[in-house]
């Protein structure tokens, strides 16, 4: 409210087309720096939503992969990419001389280095001009000088745990988005299918070929000071291991930056069904209360009785046969499963802030000039609710990460040859006293850190939206451990 | 927008005709309104609140029995204390809250047994202007949003149409183009209330239900939007149902004025005649308490004593016998005092109030077995009411007292006994055999009073009892 109060004129009212026709220069310098930075990177996008695709249409039951698809796959591989292996490649060999095939004849660990560094610059540029955006949109564009909104943003903007929270949240989530650029080896050649590959390395006296698989034998972790590759160091081979090798002798970043993919894809498909059943459950129990209310909450408990992890046991084990429990290495089903199982915890967390709105006069007031009851739950009770269900859905996301980690490392979840950061703890836990203590302190220390900042992030957006609740009482509000 | 041009274009509009016949009916009406006219029939409506107790405990009669007429044209004041019932009576009669019984009619539809294409009508013929404007506004959409929602819920006309009404809406309630973006937080309390009131107008209504629309303003807003509501009413022609508990804002604003008391109304009539003549004992001591009001006699001394009885439980007979100050008194405690009156009102509302109380299991428990937890605290409120003022020093806590004739302390004791014991149901039915009347056993009718259609439900306006005025004045005038 601090700005001055402006005279609205017809024109100011228009579209927001005219609005930036009538003063395009903040727009325009923006537009055309957002195009440059997703020229960069447009390859990879494409690549991202054919790989998606192709995907999707393997994990149909009993269909091929259309040939279409894979030629379109093929097409947009050849896309350039800035930020990719191919731009800044890291794997290359020693001649005697110097560094073959590394960007710029780099020694691989400061090409790898160089193409992580530029990913993550990258990554934070284009956020941080995607906030200018939103910026210029406000002072420039947006007809209302103030909006209820603008004070939960600049509260958060003051808000350095919640910041926290979004720091690390957006590094996960850029190691999702760059998983194959971010690794300095592919999961196809390193961890599917080793013996199918080769590389070249540097002997002493020559160069010499060998398959990965058998490059892998001799870069294993276990535990000697002599059969160990750590953080940052290279192996035999004239690999550059960042986070060290696995006991197998695979790539551990590899591992766990592709690893981060099915984190989150099981936590983001779980949250959402979750959340969207929540949602619609809570609104239409507080707007009409009585028994749907009353039926609702017996089913929840229900639900909620069953114990979650026999369930999960119980079912994965069942469905592991059939083509649902086959699609994304048995991720899709423990989704469906910690979505059926968690909803009901999510729905009671919802329901009271929905009551609390559903009694407000405004209800009434809609009501009494007859709105319909689903606009009454858009417009008038969604608004209210939107707050607890980024805290609660971002809080949730976190106990599912931990979830799934957990499942993996007692041997459940999701199949090999996935990658799964519970399955690299499970790896590495008899070595943990031992040299190789990187294969499950790494990505234990990252699980930790991811559930951190998803509950930072939660604590984050809840202290904007409602600045009277203390940041240390934390309630109902509290991350669950998860499933295991 | 004079009212000529409001039905200029509600008589182009090409689906006015088609489908809403009875408005374009009410339209040619309106040359020749009537007094006899009325717009909204209330007919014996009935409100309870159930909460579904375990223990099946009464339900709370909100509105009990409410019968009132609203004509064309007028507004109507509703007053009455708080928690009286005024504003479920508003929102039943709006369909709001679902009728327990009665029925309300209008243009010959029952508005609680609407559906369809009948109920959107009249959701739009009949609007409500809500108590609290900070309550009232979802506070998420902007003022354009909040006026422009009747429009999109009913479809009206074009988009642009919409955007067009509801700039038309801000200007005429007093608000600028401006607005149309701004948020309701970014208002004060009377410009909420405005942007209230042209939601309210958006869809042409008819009639209109005030909720207490200026009771959380300051005065000096309260004028303005009073001026304004009166201004709008002349301007489109419309119908106010006016709640307020503020006297004397209903008497600036209202033709006719209905006083509520426990769920019913006890009087009904033309505003000035009512303020001026008050029939009703309610009504006369309800006035009696505006500061500065002269109202003919001297009445300060007519104060309303005690709080309402639980709308869970009213008295039987007359629900305002309870603190009644012309209440019809068995003849044979004529020579009791005004005081003893005043003393013994307040052991039956003291005993009533035992009866009612929420008691606990423990304490249910200890009454079954007859160990009365709370026979001191009797003891207490007698000697308080009986014997403080007098010389005499009750050593065994009798009540004896000056104050009390012979027969009036005998039954006074009784009724004691039986409280001591933790009956007190039984105290109270003792208290109401000896000192009730007619009051509490019969529910009033409702009498004409003067002749101008004025109604008043007091038994004391049948040719057998005094006037309650002059019983009033002799009560509490020369005192």
């Amino acid at each position: 409210m601090a700005t001055p109060t402006r005279t609205l004129t017809d024109g100011e009212a228009a579209p927001l087309r005219d609005r930036i026709m009538a003063n395009p220069r903040p727009a325009a310098t923006w537009l055309a720096v957002t195009a440059v930075l997703f020229a960069l990177q447009a390859g990879a996008l494409v690549e991202f939503m054919a790989a998606l695709l192709a995907d999707a249409a393997a994990a149909l039951p009993g269909v091929a992969v259309p040939a279409a698809v894979l030629a379109l796959e093929r097409a947009a591989d050849a896309v350039p990419t800035l930020l990719s292996r191919e731009t800044i490649p890291n794997q290359g060999y020693y001649n005697g001389s110097g560094y073959v095939g590394t960007f710029l004849g780099l020694s691989p660990d400061l090409a790898w280095l160089l193409r992580a560094t530029l990913i993550y610059a990258y990554s934070f540029v284009t956020l941080g001009w995607l906030w200018v955006g939103y910026e210029r949109y406000r002072t420039h564009y947006r007809i209302a000088d103030w909006t209820p909104r603008d004070d939960v943003i600049d509260r958060f903007r003051e808000h350095k745990w919640g910041l926290f929270g979004v720091a690390v949240v957006a590094m996960f989530f850029v190691m999702v988005l760059f998983a194959p650029a971010l690794s300095p080896t592919t999961t196809a050649a390193n961890l599917e299918d080793p013996y199918g590959n080769e590389l070249t390395y540097w002997t002493g006296d020559g160069t010499q070929t060998v398959t990965v698989g058998q490059a892998n034998l001799g870069s294993q972790s276990q535990g000697t000071p002599q059969e160990n590759v750590g953080p940052m160091q290279y192996d035999d081979y004239g690999r550059i291991h960042p986070f060290g090798t696995l006991p197998s002798g695979k790539d551990l970043f590899t591992f766990i930056a592709h690893g981060s993919r099915i984190s989150l894809i099981i936590g983001l498909v779980s949250v959402g069904l979750s959340v969207s059943i929540a949602v619609v459950l809570a609104l239409v129990t507080a707007y009409y209360k009585g028994k749907i209310d009353l039926g609702a909450v017996l089913v929840s408990d229900a639900v909620m009785g069953m114990p979650q992890l026999l369930l999960l046991i119980m079912l994965s084990v069942i469905l592991s046969g059939t083509w649902i429990g086959k699609i994304y290495s048995g991720a899709f089903v423990l989704a469906l499963i910690f979505a059926g199982t968690g909803w009901p915890a999510m729905w009671r967390s919802f329901r009271g802030p929905a009551l609390q709105v559903s009694n407000r006069e405004w209800v009434d007031a809609a009501k009494s000039f007859g709105q319909t009851p689903t606009a009454i739950m858009r417009k008038h009770m969604l608004p209210y609710i939107t707050g607890y269900v980024l805290v609660y859905g971002s809080m949730t996301l976190g106990g599912a990460i931990i979830a799934i980690a957990g499942l993996s490392f007692l041997g459940l979840g999701v199949n090999p040859p996935t990658p799964e950061w519970g399955r690299a703890v499970n790896a590495g836990q008899d070595y943990v006293t031992t040299a190789s203590w990187h294969i499950s302190l790494i990505p234990g220390i990252l699980i930790t850190l991811v559930v951190t900042g998803f509950n930072a992030l939660g604590d984050g957006v809840r202290d904007a939206i409602d600045p009277e609740s203390d940041a240390e009482d934390q309630g109902g509000a509290s991350g669950r451990g998860g499933g295991a | 927008m004079s009212r000529n041009d409001a039905a200029t274009e509600s008589g182009t509009a090409n689906e006015s005709e088609a489908s809403r016949p009875s408005r374009a009916a009410a339209d040619s009406d309106d040359s020749t309104v009537t007094a006899d006219d009325p717009l909204v029939e209330v007919r014996d409506l009935k409100k309870y609140y159930d909460d579904d107790g375990f223990l099946g405990d009464d339900p709370v009669k909100a509105v009990d029995g409410v019968s009132l007429d609203i004509r064309r044209g007028e507004t109507l004041g509703l007053v009455g204390e708080s928690g009286c019932g005024k504003t479920t009576l508003g929102r039943t009669i709006l369909g709001l809250e679902d009728a327990t019984g009665g029925e309300v009619v209008s243009d010959g539809r029952n508005v609680a047994r609407l559906s369809g294409k009948q109920l959107r009508e009249w959701q739009r013929d009949a609007q409500m202007v809500f108590q609290d404007p900070e309550a009232s506004l979802n506070d998420r959409m902007t003022v354009g949003e909040i006026v422009r929602e009747p429009l999109d819920a009913h479809d009206w006309e074009t988009a642009s149409e919409r955007r067009r009404r509801v700039f038309e809406l801000l200007d005429l309630v007093g608000l600028n183009e401006e607005h149309y973006y701004r948020y309701p937080h970014q208002f004060s309390g009377g410009q909420r209330q405005r942007v209230g009131i042209a939601r309210a107008l958006a869809l042409e209504p008819e009639f209109i239900v005030l909720d207490e629309p200026v009771s959380a303003l300051d005065v000096s807003v309260q004028a303005r939007v009073i001026n304004l509501l009166e201004d709008l009413q002349e301007e489109l022609g419309l119908t106010y149902l006016f709640i307020a508990h503020d006297l004397s804002v209903v008497r600036h604003i209202a033709d006719r004025v209905a006083v509520m008391y426990l769920g019913d109304i006890v009087e009904l009539g033309d505003t000035e005649t009512v303020y001026s003549d008050p029939a009703h004992p309610y009504t006369l001591s309800l006035l009696s308490a505006i500061p500065g009001s002269h109202t003919g006699t001297d009445r300060d001394r007519v104060t309303l004593r005690g709080t309402p009885p639980s709308p869970r439980d009213p008295p039987q007979g007359c629900r305002f016998a309870t603190r009644c100050p012309a209440k019809v008194r068995p003849a044979e405690f004529d020579d009791l005092s005004g005081t003893a009156w005043e003393r013994i009102d307040a052991l039956h509302t003291v005993l009533r109030e035992r009866a009612h109380t929420e008691t606990g299991l423990t304490e249910r428990l200890k009454r079954r077995l007859g160990l009365a937890a709370d026979a001191s605290d009797i003891d207490e409120v007698v000697a308080d009411l009986f014997e403080r003022d007098s010389d005499v020093a009750a050593a065994d806590g009798s009540a004896r007292s000056d104050l009390l004739t012979e027969s009036a302390r005998s039954a006074v004791e009784d009724a004691v006994q039986f409280a001591r014991r933790g009956e007190d149901e039984e105290a109270t039915a003792v208290l109401r055999e000896a000192f009730g009347s007619v009051c509490n056993r019969e529910r009033p009718e409702r009498h004409a009073v003067g002749d101008d259609g004025r109604v008043s439900a007091c038994v004391r306006h049948t040719d057998e009892y005094e006037d309650p005025r002059s019983v009033v004045d002799r009560r509490f005038g020369d005192d």
